[in-house]
């Protein structure tokens, strides 16, 4: 694939730039309490939503397993912390590497075969997170069914000497997360993507390398979900199975990418603010279980009564022709 | 490290028993599945609220566990019912209406730990000697509630297959699988079928719910140890064929139990999940020979 610079990616490129910049600026006024670490949070939350909807918003394959990436990217980080000296990079780029090579294996067997279309994908994807539950919890190098320790290793490191190094490494993994999601909005790999998504037979015959583009996207997919582990790990201090690998968090995930719309790069970014926001709000009023449940049904009511997600309606007030092109 | 006879004969016939329930759960989901091409997760949620229900009517109002039958089945038709209505409302794709049942499961685990506590309940205390009193069987123990497991498996998943194979309605759901718009010309009405059969699943949900209330301590998270069993029996035995998901589950528990008995049993979901990635990897193989045999013959009949 040939890189040249595309004008209309300028824009995107300048506003991730801005973003990040302003949360980078607004560091200092946020202090060192609530605020930084719901920012972290929150930045996370952005991370995993981009990199979900880079594939299976792009592709239509919807996966439940991006909670795993995530939380293999948490373990790998956490035995890289617990096993060595290494600096906070090297634990880094350990998870996105593992979580992207699972994705890779997992992708180029899966992919192999047409039936691992729409629900049967969602499956295996949600068997793989079970599968590797149990590998995790039975495995005493990277837990043993006790869980980890991880704030004991980083104490006195740069990384966990403060919430606020979090923050920088939320942001700039935000920012790639956006980069590679505009990136992919206008370049011709995207384009073919989506026409996997819109029809992956049509999209074969007219020359589209269906199966590898879905494998790397995957891959990346996966990999970004892994980078984000790491600092989790840093940041939750002890790491554990059932709260790393819980099921809410695909759903979450999934939930910010409808809500938000996929149709632009930056709907998911729109619908993990309202998530997190949501959430938080709901998190003052009661108990967690309430806001589950709040969660949940707004689920089931954002796809019942708005498909496109908010970035779909927002584009349908700006602009209701091209809406009006693209429901077509 | 020997195993005796009689411990492997228990352990295999307790997973014909464990297996007779996942069977019943697995035939909601298969049914719904494959007929109306809705994974639907909301189902195990569904089951696990059948169970709190038999445990609230059975200590509150000291009915007997199977009463409560009176009470959710009615109940559980109109649920499974609503459900499908709403998803035909939004016209749901497969994915859609796999991902709404996805966070029904999500909120369900929530309501039930709000309604009924997180804590674990246990029916057992509730229940009168004779069902709780194991009879022996030679030198092999037989809990009454586990026959209750199997009466209930053999009526639910006889009925169902019966149902689909031998009445016009049944063969009009079996029509309206292999191409819904040809079986809506030849007069299947299609809603009001999915209609009934998503209802008769959400019935049978609360009766697998009463064997659950009946055979283990309550807890708001059970549904989510269930969904691999209950997922794997559904694809091994056949999307939408009863008797195979019956048999399906039988088997992956019998091979659960018995793996348990030499191996590290904290592995066994492993064993689950390994199964069904053996078969899905196998079944492209078993299809290749299936074609190459039909054609055969059909060349041969040419002959």
């Amino acid at each position: 694939m040939k890189l040249s610079f595309d004008p209309s990616l300028r824009r995107p490129l300048v506003m991730i730039a801005a973003g990040v910049a302003a949360a980078l600026a607004l560091l200092p006024v946020l202090g060192s309490g609530f605020a930084v670490t719901f920012g972290f949070q929150f930045l996370i939350w952005i991370v995993l939503a981009l990199s979900w909807s880079l594939f299976s918003g792009n592709t239509g394959y919807a996966s439940f397993g991006h909670g795993v990436f995530f939380g293999i990217g948490t373990y790998v980080a956490a035995a890289v912390f617990r096993s060595t000296e290494a600096p906070f990079v090297v634990a880094l780029l350990a998870a996105g590497l593992v979580a992207g090579l699972l994705a890779l294996v997992l992708g180029v067997a899966v992919f192999s075969s047409p039936r691992f279309a729409g629900d049967l994908f969602g499956l295996v994807t949600l068997a793989m997170a079970f599968i590797v539950m149990t590998i995790v919890s039975n495995t005493s190098f990277l837990d043993g069914g006790t869980g980890v320790f991880v704030r004991e290793h980083t104490d006195g490191t740069w990384i966990g000497a403060s919430t606020r190094h979090l923050f920088v490494v939320g942001a700039l993994l935000a920012g790639l997360a956006a980069i590679t999601a505009a990136v992919t909005s206008v370049t011709r790999w995207g384009a073919a993507l989506r026409s996997i998504r819109d029809d992956e037979s049509v999209a074969e015959s007219l020359g589209v390398p269906t199966y590898r583009y879905k494998v790397v996207a995957f891959a990346v997919s996966g990999a970004i979900a892994g980078l984000a582990g790491a600092p989790q790990a840093v940041f939750l201090g002890y790491v554990e199975v059932g709260a790393v690998f819980a099921l809410h968090i695909p759903l979450f995930v999934i939930m910010m990418a409808i809500l938000g719309g996929m149709s632009r790069w930056w709907g998911p970014v729109v619908g993990a603010a309202v998530v997190v926001a949501l959430r938080e709000a709901l998190l003052g009023l009661g108990s967690a279980e309430v806001a589950q449940i709040i969660v949940g049904v707004s689920l089931v009511v954002v796809i019942a009564v708005m498909p496109h997600g908010l970035s779909g309606v927002a584009v349908k007030v700006r602009k209701p022709q091209l809406a009006k092109e693209e429901a077509r | 490290m020997t195993v005796s006879t009689l411990a492997l004969t228990q352990t295999l016939l307790n997973g014909v028993f464990v297996g007779c329930l996942f069977g019943v759960i697995a035939l909601g989901l298969s049914l719904k599945w494959g007929h109306l091409g809705v994974a639907d997760f909301s189902h195990l949620s569904l089951t696990l609220i059948g169970g709190y229900l038999t445990y609230t009517l059975v200590t509150e109002l000291l009915w007997s566990p199977f009463l409560t039958l009176a009470v959710t089945v009615p109940v559980f038709f109109v649920v499974g019912v609503a459900l499908q209505w709403f998803l035909h409302v939004i016209k749901a794709e497969a994915f859609t209406s796999l991902l709404i049942t996805f966070a029904l499961f999500i909120v369900a685990e929530s309501v039930v730990s709000m309604i009924w506590s997180p804590d674990l309940l246990s029916l057992r205390p509730w229940l009168t000697d004779d069902l709780t009193q194991s009879m022996k069987v030679g030198s092999i123990s037989v809990a009454p509630i586990d026959v209750v497991a199997l009466v209930v498996a053999f009526l639910l998943v006889g009925s169902a297959a019966a149902m689909l194979r031998y009445t016009r309605w049944g063969r009009g759901v079996q029509a309206m699988r292999q191409d819904p718009g040809v079986a809506e010309t030849f007069g299947v009405r299609l809603l009001p079928i999915s209609l009934v059969v998503s209802g008769l699943v959400g019935a049978s949900a609360a009766a697998a719910g009463m064997v659950v209330a009946l055979k283990m301590p309550l807890s708001p998270g059970l549904p989510l140890n269930w969904i691999g069993i209950v997922v794997v029996a559904s694809l091994l035995g056949g999307l939408g064929r009863p008797v195979g998901a019956l048999v399906a589950a039988v088997a992956l528990l019998m091979i659960q139990n018995a793996w348990s008995l030499w191996f590290p049993p904290q592995w066994s979901p492993a064993v689950t999940f390994g199964l069904l990635f053996l078969f899905l990897a196998l079944s492209p193989v078993v299809q290749l020979v299936r074609d190459r045999l039909s054609s055969g013959a059909a060349r041969e009949a040419l002959v």
